[in-house]
């Protein structure tokens, strides 16, 4: 049996086909359904004008801050496999990651850059929109959920702060949610709820855990995704 | 495109560079070279035969599972639980010998440091933030104070001394320490001090207390002149009455007083000039102190004047108190005390107006004289001091170091404020004690040992239980008026300069006790020293030697070894042979002058000791005095029978050769 023989009878079979659900020609509909028929790709349009993606129409900040939320993402999952969220087993953690855990310093030093420089991106992100006037009609609805995520971004770097559990951790949060406090009316209960109590103890540890890891990702995602729908939908702003 | 295609592939070949030194850094770690090193190093050894063995390359570690520590230190330090490694070079040296299983206890718990890390720097504690670095072998032995209480720490003779130091200069009068209760206060009662000392005395005494006296444990609190007067006037209007006394300079009184002080042995408590005991204060220069009329009062009954005193009462006569005033008065006299500088520091001291004395009142609290000393009309202050529960963890930034340039580090601030308490600002309380630098250290070292660590109790060693000797009743009120304890012994409570009587009615006869007491002697020819004459009555001799009899006993050693009383004959001619030639007991006891010095006269030992107690105590010298210098010869049952019968019918000695 040639190699020629058994690609061919490879490519026949229905497992293949159920994967690849086209053929290789070279034709419009193929290039369309290459990218259609792909849950990766499908938020792409088919063609896209060279001028439309000229470096500096993006400067590739969205693109940017994107894949940092993916990189933190995968070293986030990483570092919750060394770190208990418990007083004070969170600090004991740190110390193994930076001295005992193969490139466990590595790991912590690449998730906190990483959101530090996430937050100077999306703050670029947003000030580039802004000077391209790529807030005005019809994209004022994405550039209000561009301004959640911002929040959203923001409020994962705060919430990661804490868990470290060291000094700067506990007055960081400290100052924070005093701020929080100072909100007319609803301040002090809303301080309650963050910390779980009325000082910082394990009880906001856990808390503070919990929407890092979870809550504050999964919602991030969904805007995320409808973010990245509206920008497909509306089309690029263009140069001005 | 091209020119971002190229940018694209050059940055992609950057961060991959970045990203491989994440791997290299955890290949090449720092612990990794120390145990190539020593694995090296157990190879050479092991060709010379010696059993140290490599080590697989990985990260050791010491889990304390109670006292939750996990100490990383034996990654490096791999030769230290191996004997044959005390004299490899360090990280390799093996440790000294400790009572301490280092395997189980760990390092960090003695040694501090960061027990997690793995770098040499961030292991021993170097580094900026880390609050509890490696502690200097200086101050090693407070480590040993977490876990043992006391001051008598086997092997940590630094933490002793300084714990002792705590409790002689009464730090617990300012400060709460946990170990150290706020017992009594050791110093003077001041109710009647106006009536007492001189007022030039008192001024100088308050501007610098070791002037005067060198070894008082009283503080230098620096006072102005001014604060010095306030505070003068103040306590000198604390009077008491006491009868006011001319003083006799009458010849013949003198001498009567001179010769009543050395029967009472003043000096084996009182120095005269830096010779003589520390018990009490040195007397040199009492004349310029006391007030007559005081000290005759004082020396009818001390306890009257201040109930915590540690002097005995001694039952002398009228005539003889005025006499040893007498001698005091004229052979302690103070030449820098005078009178006409006397009367210009009266005239400068504030009036006895309220405000004044107010004044006076305010500074004795903020001083916090109260610490040590008790006044009635002042009682009910209390620690003021900071709470030195947990000084041994306090965390560095929140010390306060003034201007000075140290070493920011909690040991070196703590021996600043030891030694001079008031360099670190100026409205700092702390008077200044005088210490030298190692009192320092060792007070230090101390304070080192109050730690913020849960210890479980199974490694608590509580200090050495005193025992609960409390006697009551006659015998009780005998010790205390004596104060017998100041210099014996009873059953491990008691001072060490006079013998143990734990068992002394199993060892004198109540006849010789009695009359001992009646007139004290010198037991050895080359001891100066000896029993005061306390002028006890009758009936307080009685008292104290039926206790004796029927209470301080060892059943253990028969009284009477002889049935009839009298040794036989025979068996004192063969203890002679014995004394003389077998044993060589004569070259350090006498019998009528003839004999060596080192040990007492045996003359008319039957009429001082039981017979039982001879024989027992020639058996084993050690059992009743451990630190006897008479030696043990292991005496048989027959040899040791023999001698007691030979030293029992030994005639005492003729009178007069005593």
């Amino acid at each position: 049996m040639s190699v020629v023989e058994l690609k061919e009878r490879l490519v026949a079979t229905q497992v293949w086909r159920s994967v690849f659900r086209h053929r290789y020609t070279d034709s419009n509909r193929n290039r369309s359904l290459a990218i259609f028929s792909n849950v990766f790709l499908h938020i792409h349009p088919v063609k896209v004008p060279e001028k439309n993606i000229r470096f500096w129409h993006t400067m590739c900040l969205g693109g940017l801050s994107f894949g940092l939320f993916l990189l933190l993402t995968v070293t986030g999952v990483l570092l919750m496999f060394y770190y208990r969220p418990a007083a004070p087993q969170a600090y004991w953690d740190m110390k193994e990651l930076e001295f005992v855990v193969s490139s466990g310093a590595f790991l912590r030093n690449l998730h906190r850059w990483s959101a530090h420089a996430m937050v100077l991106l999306v703050f670029l992100h947003m000030a580039r929109v802004f000077f391209a006037g790529a807030y005005r009609p019809p994209r004022e609805f994405n550039w209000v959920v561009g301004v959640l995520l911002l929040i959203l971004t923001l409020l994962l770097s705060y919430t990661g702060y804490l868990l470290p559990w060291d000094q700067l951790a506990f007055w960081a949060i400290t100052v924070g949610t005093n701020m929080a406090q100072a909100a007319p009316g609803i301040g002090p209960k809303f301080k309650f709820l963050l910390l779980g109590g009325n000082v910082i103890g394990e009880n906001a540890l856990v808390r503070f855990y919990v929407l890092h890891c979870v809550a504050l990702p999964l919602v991030a995602a969904v805007l995320l995704a409808v973010h990245f729908w509206r920008v497909r939908k509306d089309g690029t702003a263009g140069p001005l | 495109m091209r020119r971002l295609a190229r940018a694209f592939c050059i940055s992609s070949v950057l961060f991959l560079a970045v990203y491989a030194v994440a791997p290299l850094r955890d290949y090449f770690q720092e612990w990794k070279r120390y145990q190539k090193s020593y694995n090296r190093l157990a190879d050479e050894k092991f060709r010379q035969n010696i059993p140290v063995r490599a080590t697989p390359i990985g990260i050791r570690q010491i889990w304390n599972r109670d006292l939750d520590t996990v100490d990383r230190c034996v990654t490096c330090h791999l030769g230290v639980d191996n004997r044959f490694l005390r004299d490899a070079s360090h990280p390799f040296r093996a440790h000294p010998v400790t009572p301490h299983k280092i395997g189980e206890t760990g390092c960090t718990v003695c040694h501090r440091g960061q027990s997690a890390a793995t770098t040499v720097r961030g292991a021993h504690g170097r580094l900026r933030w880390w609050e509890d670095p490696m502690l200097p072998s200086q101050y090693l032995q407070s480590s040993c104070g977490q876990c043992h209480a006391g001051s008598s720490v086997p092997e940590a003779w630094v933490l002793n001394a300084g714990r002792g130091l705590i409790e002689t200069s009464r730090c617990v009068g300012c400060h709460k320490i946990p170990g150290f209760a706020r017992r009594e206060p050791i110093a003077p009662d001041l109710d009647g001090i106006g009536s007492k000392v001189r007022p030039l005395w008192l001024f100088r005494w308050l501007k610098n207390p070791k002037d005067y006296l060198e070894r008082t444990s009283m503080p230098d609190f620096q006072l102005s002149d001014e604060q010095a007067r306030v505070l003068t006037a103040f306590l000198l209007s604390q009077k008491v009455s006491v009868p006011e006394a001319s003083v006799t300079s009458d010849r013949a009184m003198v001498e009567l007083g001179q010769l009543r002080y050395r029967e009472a042995r003043c000096i084996s408590c009182h120095a005269q000039g830096g010779r003589g005991g520390t018990f009490g204060p040195d007397l040199g220069k009492v004349g310029g102190k006391v007030r007559p009329g005081w000290l005759e009062s004082w020396l009818r009954d001390p306890k009257a004047l201040f109930p915590q005193t540690r002097m005995p009462q001694f039952s002398f006569p009228e005539k003889d108190i005025r006499a040893v005033v007498a001698y005091m008065e004229s052979e302690f006299a103070d030449s820098s005390i005078d009178d006409r500088q006397e009367q210009e520091l009266v005239r400068s001291l504030p009036p006895g107006s309220r405000e004044s004395l107010a004044a006076g009142q305010d500074l004795y609290h903020r001083l916090g004289c109260g610490g040590c000393h008790r006044l009635k009309q002042m009682e009910g202050q209390i620690e003021f001091g900071p709470d030195l529960t947990e000084i041994g963890n306090k965390d560095v930034d929140r010390l306060d170091f003034g201007n000075l340039r140290l070493e920011r580090n909690l040991w070196s601030w703590l021996f600043t404020k030891v030694k001079t308490p008031r360099t670190f600002g100026k409205n700092l309380k702390m008077p200044n004690f005088g210490f030298s630098d190692e009192q320092s250290q060792e007070i230090v070292v101390a304070l080192l040992s109050l730690s913020a660590r849960k210890i479980p109790p199974r490694y608590l060693a509580p200090a050495e239980k005193v025992s609960p000797l409390r006697p009551q009743g006659d015998f009780g009120k005998l010790l205390k008026k004596y104060e017998c304890l100041s210099c014996h012994t009873i059953h491990g409570e008691g001072g060490k300069l006079a013998p143990d009587l734990s068992i002394i009615g199993s060892q004198a006869r109540p006849q010789w006790i009695a009359s001992y007491f009646r007139l004290p002697y010198s037991l050895r020819p080359i001891l100066t020293e000896r029993m005061p004459l306390l002028g006890m009555s009758d009936q307080e001799i009685r008292t104290a030697v039926g206790y004796f009899q029927t209470v301080l006993l060892d059943d253990s050693i028969p009284q009477k070894l002889f049935p009839d009383g009298r040794p036989d004959a025979q068996q004192a001619a063969r203890g002679k042979e014995l004394y003389f030639n077998k044993y060589g007991c004569h070259a350090c006891h006498q019998i009528q002058t003839a004999g060596g010095y080192v040990g007492p006269p045996l003359d008319g030992i039957g009429g001082r000791l039981f017979s039982g107690y001879v024989l027992a105590y020639l058996k084993n010298p050690q059992r009743f005095k451990p630190a006897v210098r008479e030696p043990n010869y292991h005496l048989d049952d027959s040899d040791a029978r023999a001698l007691t019968a030979y030293l029992l019918s030994l005639p005492a000695a003729d009178k007069g050769q005593r």
